[in-house]
C-alpha cells in the first residue's frame, strides 16, 4: 500500500458553524461567527494561522480571503479562494499544504447570506435560455428522468431522502428546515420540474463554516478524539454534457476508486456518509456510483431503512443541504468531525469511527470525496 | 425580439446560417472524422486543428427530458430570452452522429414525451424575430 504523506497525518483541529436560515447580516459576519467556534474548538491561537481558505460560488458568493485576513488580522503565507462550488475542495488543498509543509494551520472558510446578496434556490445557473433549461434543478430531474426510464424506482425513493433527513434535521439546533414532513406531505406536492418537486431542491440559505486543518501531530493529546485525514479521491469532467455517463453522474466512479484506494477502505467500512445533496438526486447517485448497492438498486436499499439515523448507513444526519442548510457541501465536513468526536448529540452515530464525505460541484464537472478516520482514544 | 447578437459569434456563425435555411451543421474532424459539439478549433478526440461543417441526419434519440412547471428564473437570479407556455418540456436528444444537445420536443404535451423516442430536428423561424431555434419532433414513439 503506498504510503500518501498526508494520510493519517493531517487532521481536522477545530471546527465551527453558524445557525442556518436568514440573517440580518452580511456573509463577513457569518463567517467570522463560525471561524471564532472553530478556533475556540481547535484551541490554537490566532497568530498561529499561516494559510487562510475560502471558496467562491459562480453566483460570485463567498468570501474574498485576503479581505477576510486582514479583517481577521492574520497575516498568512497562503491565501486562496477556490471556484469548484463546493467546500470539499478547499479543506483538500489546506490538508496538502500541510502535509507538504508549506502551513502549520490553516484556517477554511465559507459564509453566505442569500438574503443580503442573491436570493435562489439550488445552483443559479442559466444554462441555455432559448430552450428555457435553467437551474440545477433542471439538470437534477434530467438525471431523474433517465433515471426513472431506466429502473422504473418507486416515487417513493426520493420522497424517503426527503424525509429521512428533515427527520435528522429536526434534531440538529442549527437547522434552518426543522418542520415537520411526512410522504404524504411530498407526494402531495406539485411537481416543479418534472420529475422533481420542490422538496427535492435544496433552497438556499445563510450561514457561515470554518474548519482549521493542522498536523495530527498539533492535534493530539489535546483531550479530545482526533479526525484525520484518511483518504481522498478526485474526479474532474470538463467535457460536460459530451462526458460518458454525465446524467448518471459516472464520474463519482472515478472519485469513488481513488477514495477508497488511498485509504485502504472499501465502502462497507464507512459508519456515517455525508452527501452533498443540491437535490434528493445526488444521494441517489452516490450510493449507487460509489458502490453502497448496485446501479437501480437504490430503491431497494433505501425502502430497507438503511440510510436512516439508525440505518446500516446513516446519511446527512444533520439534515443535509436538503433540510440542514444549504452551504455547498462545507456543513457536511462539519457534521462528520461531530459524529467521530461522538459529539453529535442527538444525532450521534454509536460507535462511528470512519466517516465520508462525497459531493460534485459546478455544473457537474467536479467530483470529490474525503475519508475521515479517528484514531483511538 | 432580436437574439442574434447575443448566440452567434464568428466560431459558430456556420451552425446558425444553416438553421436559417433549415440545415443542421455540426464540426466534422478532417482527421478521424469525429463530430464535435459545442464548437472547437480544435478535435477532442485527435488534437487536429482541420475540420469541416458537415451536414447532419438531423435524427437521434430522446436521452432524457423534463417538464418544466415553474420558470425557476427568479429563483434562478436570471431573465430567461424566452417565455415558453407552461409546461414546456427540456430534451436532451442523443444525435445519431453522435453529439448530445439540448433542446425542446415541440407537437406533445405532457406524458406523451418518452426516452428512447426517435427524433428528428425542426426549424423554428417563429419564435425569434432574427434567429432560428432547432428543435425536435418525434418520428417514433417508444
Amino acid at each position: 500500500m503506498i504510503d500518501y504523506p498526508w494520510r493519517g497525518s493531517v487532521a481536522i483541529a477545530g471546527v465551527g458553524a453558524t445557525r442556518q436560515g436568514v440573517h440580518d447580516v452580511d456573509a463577513s459576519h457569518l463567517g467570522v461567527e463560525a471561524f471564532r467556534r472553530a478556533l475556540d474548538d481547535a484551541q490554537i491561537a490566532r497568530d498561529e494561522i499561516d494559510g487562510i481558505l475560502t471558496a467562491r460560488q459562480f453566483d460570485g458568493s463567498g468570501l474574498e480571503p485576503k479581505e477576510f485576513a486582514r479583517l481577521i488580522g492574520v497575516s498568512p503565507r497562503v491565501t486562496a479562494a477556490l471556484d469548484y462550488g463546493t467546500g470539499g475542495y478547499t479543506t483538500q488543498y489546506a490538508a496538502l499544504l500541510v502535509a507538504a509543509g508549506i502551513c502549520n494551520v490553516v484556517a477554511c472558510i465559507y459564509a453566505r447570506n442569500p438574503s443580503t446578496e442573491i436570493g435562489m434556490i439550488s445552483g443559479g445557473a442559466m444554462y441555455d435560455g432559448i430552450y428555457g433549461y435553467t437551474n440545477a434543478a433542471g439538470l437534477a430531474a434530467l438525471s431523474w428522468s433517465q433515471y426513472m426510464a431506466r429502473y422504473s424506482p418507486p416515487e417513493t425513493l426520493l420522497g424517503l431522502v426527503a424525509v429521512t433527513q428533515r427527520h435528522n434535521a429536526r434534531r440538529n439546533p442549527l437547522a434552518a428546515n426543522t418542520e415537520p414532513l411526512t410522504m404524504d406531505d411530498y407526494l402531495a406536492q406539485p411537481h416543479n420540474v418534472w420529475p422533481l418537486r420542490p422538496l427535492d431542491i435544496a433552497h438556499i440559505t445563510g450561514g457561515g463554516a470554518a474548519i482549521i486543518i493542522t498536523t495530527a501531530k498539533r492535534v493530539r493529546g489535546k483531550g479530545k478524539r482526533t479526525v484525520v485525514f484518511q483518504g481522498m479521491g478526485r474526479q474532474d469532467a470538463p467535457r460536460r454534457l459530451q462526458e460518458h455517463g454525465y446524467f448518471a453522474c459516472e464520474g463519482m466512479r472515478g472519485a469513488a476508486e481513488q477514495v477508497y484506494q488511498t485509504a485502504g477502505l472499501s465502502p462497507s467500512d464507512i459508519d456515517v456518509l455525508a452527501v452533498s445533496d443540491a437535490s434528493t438526486v445526488a444521494v441517489v447517485q452516490t450510493l449507487e456510483n460509489y458502490g453502497f448497492c448496485g446501479a437501480g438498486e437504490a430503491g431497494d436499499f433505501v425502502a430497507a431503512d438503511s440510510i436512516s439515523a439508525d440505518g446500516v448507513l446513516p446519511v446527512n444526519t444533520d439534515g443535509g443541504q436538503l433540510s440542514g442548510g444549504y452551504l455547498v457541501g462545507w456543513l457536511h465536513q462539519i457534521e462528520l468531525v461531530n459524529q467521530l468526536r461522538g459529539r453529535a448529540g442527538e444525532r450521534q452515530v454509536p460507535n462511528a469511527t470512519v466517516g465520508q464525505y462525497c459531493t460534485t460541484g459546478g455544473r457537474r464537472e467536479h467530483f470529490l470525496s474525503t475519508i475521515y478516520r479517528v484514531e483511538e482514544d | 425580439m432580436k437574439l442574434r447578437a447575443r448566440y452567434e459569434n464568428r466560431s459558430n456563425e456556420r451552425f446558425w446560417a444553416a438553421l436559417d435555411e433549415d440545415r443542421l451543421v455540426l464540426q466534422r474532424c478532417d482527421a478521424c472524422a469525429y463530430v464535435r459539439h459545442p464548437e472547437s478549433w480544435l478535435c477532442p478526440n485527435c488534437l487536429s486543428d482541420s475540420f469541416a461543417w458537415q451536414p447532419m441526419s438531423g435524427h437521434g434519440r430522446v436521452e432524457t427530458f423534463v417538464w418544466y412547471f415553474d420558470y425557476l428564473h427568479t429563483a434562478s437570479g436570471h431573465d430567461f430570452d424566452v417565455y415558453p407556455e407552461l409546461p414546456y418540456n427540456v430534451t436532451a436528444v442523443r444525435l445519431d452522429e453522435g453529439p448530445l444537445l439540448i433542446s425542446n420536443t415541440v407537437g406533445v404535451a405532457f406524458g406523451e414525451l418518452a426516452v428512447g423516442a426517435q427524433v428528428e430536428a425542426t426549424y423554428d423561424h417563429a419564435t425569434v424575430d432574427d434567429l432560428t431555434v432547432l428543435r425536435f419532433r418525434v418520428v417514433v414513439a417508444t
